[in-house]
């Protein structure tokens, strides 16, 4: 045998290991071209909002080895789905069985999120999971959606489930599935998701097996530790680095859509060597509105903070090894039955990261950058003429939820890191499929967050409904916007124009519920920017230009927030003035700080 | 009535007395619980059920299950349900089914069905107690049960009680419920399959239980003029300003029975004041069993004696997604109502005010406030306490 290197593998198995890490990636890669190829609902086939992961359960713990390009919290949340499914049925799992997980006090975050988690057995063992996480469009409820702005418990939310089983030893348990989807109002489209969730977790499940085969169980294993053990090792070695100490982050809901807020989160992340201690003591207690977090919806909004620190780093269980989190019972972050959590995943989800990346911000500054996206939607239900039939819309290009700036490069496009998966679906397509029409879907002019690296721009967005609607708008981060860090500013924030240029015209800067539309009626909808990064008085002043040039910002914003005069006629930036400019601005600053 | 039919009625009465005497027992509430249980043939015909009235949807139950399991049943088996389409009068009346198969071998359809229904406290919804008047659809009013299974082989299914439970805010309550209808149903199945040689002539017995029935049936209403007779009731909508509509209708004494016909029936509402077919099929017997005196019957009898004629596609036969869940109060009273308006037409006449609170009395109870569309408040704060105290001595 040849000598074996620190990680107990020798020169050859560490070629394999490393082999298997970017196998199992892969392998992830694949479920989720399944699940869109064969997935009938837009939400799925179109936005992307599902998200796949491989499990590994060494017989005490259960770890996430690899994941697709996704939705970081749905992937993360799922690792407590395959545990609670471990916990209620260890030595009752079968080769062909299918498990099933949703609510969220049973390994759930919000009830949309539905899991389907399949065991790979391997020498008689169910070693790996691969498991889909996928947001459907709904699921029953007092609110067509799933997201009811006006729940005050749980059960206004949607149809509960706990952990079960869908199929046995391969055959289908036709009463639970059937029980399942005939709570949701779109059953036909959802049936279909739902068999493309399972469809994609066994290719999967095959591809594990004959990586098996080929390598063997032992190996495997083994290199499973070390791919488990590099992540971990490799952020030690950057955690020792930081300066040891406790750090402080907050963040804000603007409301809890029950007559309260603003809502609070708090964090303080002390580190110690390569350890990290995240506390939410002092968060907020737990509210009536349905913005409350479960554990587990928690963990993985902070995991999605963490991840972003490193982008080159594998993200796997390995990678949460050094981190304790803390929460405190009764919590907005850690809540107790019956509380409604439906907008919880986003809103308070990406809080509890941005609080977390706040904390950051003092330690690690030049990897923080936007982690909050502070969601704003719209759903609407009717009846399509075109069709006859019931339908739930949503569209995501209303929730642009555009990226904020991070050092060295500028916010882009329409989707802030933890949503960083999901794409903005083809207007057509939902112009096909649901009675909209589009006039406007574009960035808006003056709204990037300055900073060295600015955010990207608010998003505007304009639809003619072609039938009579009601709406649900629920949106946060109208006053309360998505953060600027390291002396960036903070972005402009969401609202909603409901039957805009009528004379019943509603502006939502928060929520409402069932609000009529008619057809003809137009929805506007500012979808809010994100944050920028650094000083937006050390911007490179040919980025600024650029800016003007690309109707990002105006020559007026140009000067106001950035100190660069532009030459109008030349469409140049005139040197002299701008630092001119600069050095005022400057000025001005210091004096205002000294006065407060 | 025959020595066959009083044979029929010693036997299996005193069953049915007991499977509910013994499901309100093991639930030990401080509220009248209603519940009914019935013998159905394997068609889901009633054979004996404690509320004739409700023979129509007892038979649409048992379909509902046939339909979804087809030949799937093991001894031991139950299943419960309360989709309003599949027969349930209410989101919150849960149906529970057992097979019953005589002689030996169960590898074939079931000969009998044990039924057992109630209302439990709470299944979801906007509203504690299952009346949401703001529902726009089926699903806001509570979990919708579609066919399943809550036993397999005798054993309890976790899985399928969980979810159960879980919708329901009382989930204590709910479980105990759940788990005391099955037990029920399963002892009544139990007993039935017990009764030994009287089996044998079971059909015969039936036969003529049904005809002695029908009987009194007939003699009942010859009390009522040839003829057609016309008969409305406004739909009472006390929560909402504006018009529930008006149920109308026609009787007309054929030969063998009664015949109700519609006339322009109310459309689906937005509001959850619709009735399924079943709900009004119910209705409608159950307001000619208190204009006729017929609460005594406990065959199929009354069903096939009234041919209703429901029309499709209204606030009558409302099918998914429409919200029915106060229909059965509002347009289902209406209906009721129509009919003792029509029958007194005719010369049978009772006081309808008093037949609606005897029905009310006998199967709901007074625990909905119409002013509200929405439970009274006494009684959620009984259901509240009720539902606590049982998760403290759980605790």
């Amino acid at each position: 045998m040849s000598e074996l290197t620190k990680s107990g593998l020798n020169k050859s198995e560490l070629i394999t290991a490393e082999i298997v890490r970017n196998y199992v990636e892969t392998v992830c890669g694949e479920i989720s071209r399944v699940v869109e190829n064969t997935s009938i609902s837009p939400i799925f086939s179109e936005t992307h909002d599902y998200s796949v992961g491989l499990f590994y359960a060494d017989g005490t713990t259960v770890s996430l080895l690899a994941r697709a390009q996704s939705v970081p919290t749905h992937i993360f949340a799922a690792l407590t789905s395959v545990e609670t499914v471990l916990e209620i049925y260890r030595g009752d799992i079968h080769d062909g069985d299918v498990f099933f997980a949703s609510d969220p006090y049973f390994g759930g975050s919000h009830i949309p999120d539905w899991t389907i988690v399949y065991p790979v057995f391997v020498e008689g063992e169910p070693r790996f999971f691969t498991s889909v996480r996928g947001h459907v469009n709904d699921v029953g409820g007092c609110a067509p959606g799933g997201y009811n702005t006006i729940a005050r418990d749980i059960w206004q939310e949607g149809f509960r489930v706990p952990p079960v089983r869908l199929r046995e030893r391969g055959e289908l348990v036709e009463d639970l599935w059937n029980l399942i989807l005939s709570n949701t109002r779109t059953k036909d489209d959802i049936t279909g998701d739902l068999n493309a969730m399972v469809g994609g977790c066994v290719i999967g499940a095959r591809r594990m097996l004959a990586l098996v085969d080929k390598y063997g169980a032992d190996l495997v294993n083994r290199s499973v530790d070390y791919v488990l053990g590099y992540a971990e090792n490799r952020l030690r070695a950057e955690i020792a680095k930081w300066p040891d100490g406790t750090y402080h982050g907050e963040a804000y809901l603007d409301h809890d859509y029950a007559g309260g807020g603003p809502v609070k989160v708090t964090t303080s992340v002390t580190v110690a060597g390569s350890d990290v201690v995240i506390d939410f003591a002092g968060t907020d207690p737990q509210v009536r509105g349905f913005v409350n977090s479960v554990a587990t919806n928690t963990y993985s909004n902070v995991y999605t903070s963490l991840v972003a620190l490193f982008p080159d780093l594998p993200v796997n269980s390995g990678y949460f090894r050094p981190f304790t989190i803390k929460l405190p019972d009764h919590s907005v972050v850690n809540c107790d039955p019956p509380a409604p959590v439906g907008h919880s995943t986003v809103c308070i989800g990406s809080d509890i990261a941005e609080a977390v990346m706040k904390a950051f911000e003092d330690i690690c500054p030049d990897l923080v950058g936007a982690a909050d996206i502070d969601l704003c939607n719209v759903r609407v239900f009717g009846t399509n003429s075109r069709t006859g039939r019931f339908f739930v819309g949503s569209d995501i290009n209303a929730t642009a939820m555009s990226a904020g700036g991070a050092k060295g490069v500028d916010g882009w496009g329409g989707n802030a890191a933890p949503f960083c998966a999901l794409r903005l679906p083809s207007l057509e397509m939902f112009e096909q499929q649901y009675p909209y029409r589009y006039i406007q879907v574009e960035y808006a002019n003056d709204t990037a967050a300055p900073g060295e690296f600015r955010g990207a721009p608010a998003l505007h967005y304009r639809r003619e409904m072609l039938d009579e609607v009601s709406c649900i708008v629920y949106s946060q981060g109208y006053e309360h916007t998505m953060a600027g860090y390291c002396g960036g500013e903070p972005g402009a924030g969401n609202f909603f124009v409901l039957n805009e240029g009528a004379d019943d015209e509603l502006m939502v800067p928060d929520y409402c519920y069932g609000v009529v539309v008619p057809k003809g009626g137009r929805i506007f909808v500012q979808s809010g920017a994100g944050g920028g990064w650094g000083d937006p008085l050390n911007r490179d002043t040919n980025r600024v230009l650029a800016d003007v040039r690309n109707d990002y910002i105006s020559i007026e914003g140009a000067k106001r927030d950035y100190g660069v005069i532009i030459d109008a006629p030349a469409m140049a930036v005139d040197d002299a003035a701008t630092s001119s400019e600069r050095a005022r601005l400057r000025t001005a600053r210091t004096t205002a700080q000294a006065a407060e | 009535m025959s020595d066959s039919a009083n044979s029929l009625d010693a036997q299996l009465l005193p069953l049915l007395d007991q499977t509910m005497a013994d499901y309100v027992a093991s639930l030990d509430l401080p509220w009248d619980v209603h519940a009914t249980a019935a013998l159905a043939a394997g068609d889901g015909t009633m054979v004996a059920g404690s509320d004739a009235t409700t023979a129509a949807t007892t038979r649409r139950v048992v379909a509902s299950m046939q339909e979804f399991f087809g030949t799937a049943w093991r001894l031991g088996d139950a299943a419960v349900l309360n989709d309003p389409d599949g027969g349930s009068v209410h989101p919150t009346q849960i149906s529970t089914v057992v097979p019953i198969w005589l002689g030996a071998g169960v590898d074939r359809a079931p000969d009998y069905w044990a039924v057992v229904r109630a209302d439990i406290p709470d299944f979801g919804g906007w509203e504690l107690g299952g009346y949401s008047p703001q529902a726009i659809d089926r699903w806001a009013e509570g979990g919708r049960v579609v066919p399943v299974k809550v036993r397999l082989g005798g054993a309890a299914r976790r899985e399928a009680t969980d979810t159960l439970i879980l919708n329901s805010r009382t989930p204590a309550i709910t479980f105990a419920s759940v788990t005391g209808m099955s037990d029920a149903a399963t002892s009544l199945a139990e007993r039935f399959a017990g009764l030994g040689d009287f089996l044998g002539s079971l059909d015969a017995h039936s036969e003529q239980a049904r005809a002695a029935d029908t009987a009194i049936i007939e003699s009942a209403a010859a009390m009522l003029a040839p003829g057609q007779h016309a008969g409305r009731a406004a739909i009472n909508v006390p929560w909402d300003d504006r018009d529930g509509g008006m149920v109308t209708l026609t009787i007309e004494r054929g030969a063998k029975g009664l015949c109700v016909s519609f006339r322009d029936p109310p459309a689906v509402d937005p509001r959850p004041i619709n009735c399924t077919a079943g709900m009004t099929e119910d209705l409608v017997l159950a307001a000619a069993a208190g204009a006729f005196d017929l609460d005594g019957l406990h065959s199929d009898a009354l069903r096939l004696a009234i041919v209703i004629k429901t029309p499709e596609s209204s606030g009558l036969a409302a099918a998914v997604p429409t919200a029915v869940g106060i229909g059965r109060e509002t347009t289902g009273q209406a209906v009721f109502r129509a009919v003792l308006d029509a029958l007194a037409s005719g010369g049978v006449t009772v006081d309808a005010d008093d037949a609606w609170a005897a029905y009310c009395d006998r199967r709901i109870g007074d625990i909905l406030d119409l002013a509200t569309g929405k439970i009274t408040t006494a009684h959620a704060a009984v259901v509240v306490a009720q539902e606590a105290g049982r998760t403290e001595s759980a605790a």
